[in-house]
């Protein structure tokens, strides 16, 4: 069996961009990665691409020809929202082990921020929100996530202030991105005197929106220009629960409910297959869409205590040469979230780490963590990542 | 009633008989034959036991908050000029965990296990919604 590797990666530029369309964004990302890969688009025999809000689901095969990738024997789209990136890394991983694929090329891109379209209403339109059943009641993504906030500080007795710390925590990490959209340093109480969006979650809890892409090359072992950049998988594990916050609420008798998340079953099998547990991963990036997001998965991947992790944070365990440094590029919440493509940046950031060129921003970092998540924090993926063995 | 710009709901062949009981002020939810368990939202079959031997039953109307949260802000909607608006997840006696709004509340009625009972908002001819209230005799 052949050992897949992500080959190359690639970043648009990110934040605001309105000189770009979001095509020329996308094929930024890809032909950036396929360089960092030392490979071609001739070399490319799979493709996927995950639409997000507001294009055809036929965008990948746009993709394709646009960039001249004619062939392909695996040609996707991860209609999963905000998990769908760590789920296509799972397929094309399955794709070169098994040689269906020799290099499959994962793009995604959006423009929230100087898009054509933006706000809510495009967002429930795609799906993102409940049409019938809970968009008529104004549920919004934040008031979702507040939801999910209200119940959790009931069940542990956590408070504002708790998910404040999480907030303050990536701000230090961004202070050292150049390009993030926000470095100044904040505090706990410039997060709870920022404007409230939705009860408990005010505007300093709530991730970015933003313009931007990502690209990675998976491939066999070897195959890129400098094998001693390519990146190992060490383990990975996907689950999905539900929807509707109703029937996420009700749970499933045996564990989860709307608080206590199906990523416990995600993170077990990524943990198993790479044969570690949470006191081995050296860096964490977590999907921050919300302050709250980040709290149910640093408890459910096992790095504190359930109900804990606003203390876990308080501590210091995450900050910039922490024990857990988590999200050093300064995450959603103080880089960039440029809307479905957003978890790209959580595996791109991871690979810089490990590969030791986070210039400016290097954490120790052997063994990475990264996540991707969507609907209210009820689809998973993780996926653990190692340095080069070459 | 609240004074919302709704988003209207889709109302099709399996929500149907859903739609004309809050239209009619009586609620109905599909309870199994087989495992006596009510769903929402409707479909065509049990969650819980996937059976499709199910009637329609009137719920009492009554419940509890689950989690609530009042929306502030909400740009790029059809009802961001009508913030502040009370959401809940209420979780009916009889089991099922429904998203709807809180109206006629104060601030302290905003806690999770607070009893509350179902009024009905005529949003046009087609669509009623079920919304809660504190209830008055818990």
């Amino acid at each position: 069996m052949v050992q897949a590797v992500i080959a190359g990666i690639g970043d648009s530029k990110i934040g605001r961009v309105p000189e770009m369309t979001r095509m020329q964004m996308t094929i930024d990302a890809a032909l950036k990665a396929l360089d960092d890969a030392g490979l071609t688009v001739h070399d490319i025999d799979g493709l996927i691409l995950h639409p997000a809000f507001h294009m055809s689901p036929r965008f990948h095969i746009i993709v394709a020809e646009t960039l001249g990738i004619y062939v392909k024997t695996l040609a996707d789209t991860t209609m999963m929202g905000g998990a769908s990136y760590g789920a296509a890394l799972e397929r094309a991983k399955f794709a070169v082990e098994s040689g269906l694929c020799q290099n499959v090329l994962i793009v995604g891109g959006e423009k929230l921020a100087t898009g054509h379209q933006s706000g809510s209403a495009m967002m429930a339109a795609a799906g993102a929100h409940n049409l019938d059943y809970e968009y008529p009641f104004a549920a919004t993504v934040p008031s979702y996530y507040a939801l999910l906030a209200q119940r959790y500080f009931h069940e542990y007795g956590a408070d504002e202030s708790d998910l404040a710390q999480i907030a303050v925590a990536t701000r230090k990490h961004a202070a050292r991105n150049p390009t993030a959209t926000y470095r100044d340093p904040i505090t706990v109480d410039d997060v709870l005197n920022s404007p409230m969006i939705s009860t408990p979650l005010h505007r300093l809890d709530c991730s970015l929106v933003s313009d931007g892409a990502s690209a990675y090359v998976i491939s066999g072992r070897g195959r890129s220009k400098d094998p001693k950049r390519e990146i190992e998988f060490l383990g990975m594990g996907q689950a999905q629960s539900y929807y509707h916050m109703g029937q996420l609420a009700e749970g499933d008798g045996r564990g989860h409910d709307l608080v206590h998340t199906v990523l416990d079953v995600a993170a077990e099998r990524a943990y198993n297959q790479a044969g570690l547990g949470p006191s081995d991963i050296d860096l964490v990036t977590l999907y921050d869409s919300f302050t709250i997001t980040v709290a149910v998965q640093l408890e459910d991947l096992g790095f504190c205590d359930r109900g804990e992790a606003g203390k876990f944070v308080a501590a210091g365990n995450v900050d910039p040469g922490g024990k857990l440094p988590m999200n050093p590029h300064g995450g959603m919440l103080s880089n960039a979230h440029p809307g479905a493509s957003a978890g790209m940046l959580c595996i791109t950031e991871a690979v810089r780490q490990l590969r030791g060129e986070a210039t400016g921003r290097q954490e120790h970092a052997e063994v990475a963590l990264a996540t991707s998540v969507s609907a209210i924090a009820s689809n998973f993926s993780v996926t653990i990542l190692g340095a080069s063995i070459a | 009633m609240l004074n919302i710009t709704r988003p209207l709901p889709t109302i099709d062949d399996d929500s149907r008989p859903y739609w004309e009981s809050t239209k009619a002020h009586a609620m109905k939810l599909q309870r199994c034959n087989r495992c006596e368990s009510f769903w929402f939202y409707p479909g065509p079959v049990c969650h819980h036991c996937g059976s499709t031997d199910y009637q329609w039953v009137q719920v009492a109307g009554t419940g509890t908050i689950y989690s609530f949260t009042l929306l502030l802000r909400a740009k790029g909607n059809p009802f961001e000029n009508d913030v502040p608006i009370a959401i809940a997840l209420i979780r009916l006696t009889e089991g099922p965990v429904l998203m709807s709004n809180l109206f006629d509340y104060d601030v302290d009625d905003l806690r999770i296990g607070l009893p509350v009972e179902v009024a009905y908002e005529d949003v046009n001819d087609e669509v009623t919604l079920p919304i809660f209230r504190r209830q008055v005799n818990p």
